[in-house]
């Protein structure tokens, strides 16, 4: 779980804008800057890249960029997140089939929840870092 | 080393200063970012950014991880419950002098390592990849 504070993000977007490009993909800032409140939906993207991370056990590790991790809404509105680059390398190696994202704002904070579900047997996970769902699955949480 | 008369260690604890709202006084080099100075992954995007664009040196949070780790994989650097090992805390040593390996031995886990970056880690990195550019120019 990550908690970004949504004044944080946007005084640091706002004011080093070229940050912008190397944070989030061009899809991510579309999205958000369709939104009324585009600081709360960058700040909820920015703690998704972090959760994200955090559900890895790596944080950002060599060769990542923010940009691997990606914040995509279904047409239902729920929030997905993309992997690619070193991201996604990561991720495979620790056998992961799939990663759920909630998303929240509230009081001024973004808060992001990532939980990643690995295959029952892969070569590096982290038993203090996982949770067995008692049916074969084995999840990361952040 | 400089960079238009300004010494990277300046131009470093100014960012610092800057991004974190603090003083530079207190952006004192033997300060853990992470640590001491209370700095977020948010924050430490934002000075180096500052760096960059006052030392047209460009360095990601990636590339902190990889000065950290110095090409050792993950399995290689820690063990199974991501407890540094021997070969990561050597490793550590090399791009984080003050560290005290045997005080650390069994006991820092991999996501308490960017914690032990300070100031002047970041003024070593900046003035190594300053080097590096103007050899390469």
């Amino acid at each position: 779980m990550d908690l970004a504070e949504v004044s944080r993000v946007e005084e640091l977007m706002t004011s080093q804008p070229e940050l912008q490009e190397r944070v989030f993909t061009a899809r991510e800032l579309a999205y958000c800057y369709r939104r009324k409140r585009a600081g709360e939906h960058l700040a909820g993207r920015w703690a998704a890249k972090e959760a994200v991370l955090k559900s890895l056990g790596t944080g950002m590790g060599p060769r990542m960029e923010w940009t691997d991790i990606e914040v995509v809404n279904d047409r239902a509105g729920r929030p997905r997140v993309r992997l690619s680059g070193e991201v996604e390398v990561v991720a495979q190696s620790l056998g992961m089939y799939s990663l759920e994202l909630t998303l929240s704002h509230s009081g001024g904070l973004a808060v992001a929840h990532a939980v990643m579900v690995c295959h029952p047997t892969t070569p590096h996970d982290a038993p203090d870092r996982t949770t067995h769902t008692g049916e074969g699955d084995e999840r990361h949480e952040a | 080393m400089s960079y238009d008369g300004k010494d990277f260690g300046t131009i470093v604890q100014e960012a610092v200063a800057d991004a974190l709202g603090i003083d530079i006084e207190e952006a004192v080099p033997e300060a853990t970012l992470l640590g001491d100075l209370d700095a977020e992954s948010i924050d430490l995007l934002d000075v180096l950014f500052r760096i960059e664009k006052a030392a047209d040196v460009k360095i990601k949070v990636s590339d902190i991880a990889e000065l950290l780790q110095g090409g050792i994989p993950d399995e290689e650097f820690a063990d199974e419950n991501d407890i540094i090992n021997e070969a990561g805390l050597a490793q550590l040593k090399k791009s984080l002098p003050q560290i005290d390996v045997d005080e650390l031995a069994g006991k820092l886990t991999a996501d308490e390592v960017l914690t032990l970056f300070t100031v002047q880690n970041l003024t070593d990195l900046v003035t190594t990849r300053a080097a590096l550019a103007a050899a390469a120019a």
